[in-house]
């Protein structure tokens, strides 16, 4: 049984349309805490723009987004972006020529994460169960692969410890060890509530429900 | 030290003569930069003849408030260039430019009224209109560049932002490394053009009154002031600039707002 209490996001009656598609037609979804959920669509069907309204980056045309019951606005926006942590498609903009370590550091130099500073031990632990040798928290960030710059982000929305996490496309550049890795990190803790925007089946199938998104003209 | 010889509006019109060299170079490599050539110089000759005219008027009547008030048209006019020139919306970002341009009129002016000339002097006509000419006109460049790196860099990289602001920071931690760029690519020029003056290029102000017949060790001095206060006025005006038109540049919920590129309408 879904009760409200437990629901964390709440889609109510949403429209959307962007660029002559409509992405939300009155779509209407509840995601409970801990609830495992995948947004599967082809390319360019709003996944990512539904990821965006979440995070209060892209704004609804009518209907509302609920996080923990607060409709997103200027004064809780901070608060409730604070409890979601995004792995963007794009795992590029992560860092640029400083070392991996400094990368994932970097969130914890802004005020607000000073007090959730990982030590080095539970980094390298966070790297192992990612299938990543320690040795590489000394190299340049650029000079990583798209696999690695991706289990790096993966890293740091881990150790962010947010009880919302949202992924876009996760496992695009990962093997199947490590993408199995990754799901073992994400998919087993029953308090963090994933949402994933995916294509891979191997991903998909470890999720608990499976929205799929179809374009349509305005 | 003896006057400066003038120049007479005969040889002035004859000194536009050699012009002809790169305009037949410029020609006959079809760069077709004759045409913009052309009006700059005739842009330039009716401006800096019209301000003549002017400043003859403003140092005969050599008020302070003249002064000062032709010194407001001064930032005003830097206003509207810089936002032109760095292609943001003037409804948007003029005032925030020319606040920008104003704290540094006013810290300067505090600087070189307090330490080096006596706010007396300051307010003459002799030394207010051609010291905040400088201060304004040498700034312009550096905010143009700063303005332009900071929100191009905004626009093209507005993920990087958003990764930050999703991974904890405020609006101000967010943008610090994109402001860090500008600062950079705005200043660093002004700081290795300063380790070489005297040695490449001997500046303007100097030689001009060298030319007008003062004292080398003079017009040295008067430069080295200059030279400083150039280099305060670029990193104020672009900082007060930046820190007030970021209101205008994200909205209540830290997004970046895209229209700030719109047309100048």
């Amino acid at each position: 049984m879904e009760s409200d209490i437990d629901c964390i996001i709440r889609f109510e009656e949403a429209w959307k349309s962007l660029n002559s598609k409509t992405i939300l037609k009155n779509f209407n979804l509840k995601i409970q805490i801990g609830e495992k959920l995948a947004l599967k669509a082809r390319s360019g069907s709003g996944k990512t723009t539904i990821l965006n309204l979440i995070m209060g980056f892209s704004q609804l045309d009518s209907g509302s987004i609920l996080i923990k019951g607060e409709e997103l606005n200027s004064k809780n926006i901070s608060r409730l972006r604070s409890m979601i942590s995004w792995l963007p498609q794009n795992v590029d903009i992560i860092g640029g020529d400083e070392s991996v370590l400094d990368v994932i550091l970097r969130p914890f130099k802004y005020s607000a994460n000073k007090e959730k500073l990982p030590g080095r031990g539970l980094i390298e632990e966070v790297a192992n169960r990612l299938n990543l040798e320690t040795s590489i928290l000394e190299n340049s960030f650029c000079n990583l692969s798209g696999g690695e710059k991706q289990r790096i982000g993966l890293m740091i929305c881990y150790l962010l410890d947010s009880p919302i996490i949202l992924l876009d496309e996760p496992s695009s550049a990962l093997d199947k060890t490590s993408a199995k890795r990754a799901l073992e990190l994400f998919m087993t803790d029953v308090n963090k509530t994933v949402i994933s925007a995916t294509h891979d089946e191997l991903w998909l199938d470890a999720c608990t429900k499976i929205i799929e998104l179809y374009e349509s003209e305005c | 030290m003896n006057q400066s010889v003038d120049i007479s509006w005969l040889s002035l019109g004859l000194g536009f003569l050699v012009l002809i060299l790169p305009l037949i170079i410029l020609w006959y490599y079809k760069t077709l930069l004759i045409k913009p050539m052309l009006i700059a110089f005739l842009r330039m000759f009716v401006q800096l003849f019209l301000v003549g005219i002017y400043l003859k008027y403003i140092f005969l009547w050599d008020h302070w408030w003249i002064n000062t008030l032709w010194v407001l048209v001064m930032i005003i006019a830097a206003g509207f260039t810089i936002t032109k020139r760095t292609e943001l919306n003037l409804r948007l970002f003029l005032l925030p430019i020319i606040i920008g341009v104003t704290a540094n009129a006013i810290l300067n002016g505090l600087f070189i009224g307090l330490i080096i000339l006596g706010f007396d002097n300051l307010l003459k006509a002799q030394y207010m209109i051609p010291i905040y000419g400088m201060l304004i006109g040498n700034s312009i460049g550096s905010m143009v560049v700063g303005l332009r790196t900071l929100y191009k860099g905004l626009a093209k990289d507005e993920e990087r932002y958003r990764y930050a602001i999703m991974c904890g920071a405020t609006q101000a931690e967010a943008i610090m490394p994109f402001v860090s760029e500008s600062l950079k690519t705005a200043i660093n020029p002004i700081i290795a053009n300063t380790a070489t003056i005297g040695l490449i290029w001997l500046p303007g102000m100097m030689t001009g009154q060298i030319l007008a017949g003062s004292e080398p060790m003079t017009a040295i001095k008067y430069q080295i002031m200059i030279i400083v206060t150039i280099f305060v006025a670029s990193v104020i005006s672009l900082f007060f600039s930046i820190l007030v038109s970021q209101k205008m540049a994200f909205d209540d919920f830290s997004r970046f707002n895209k229209l700030i590129f719109k047309a100048n309408h």
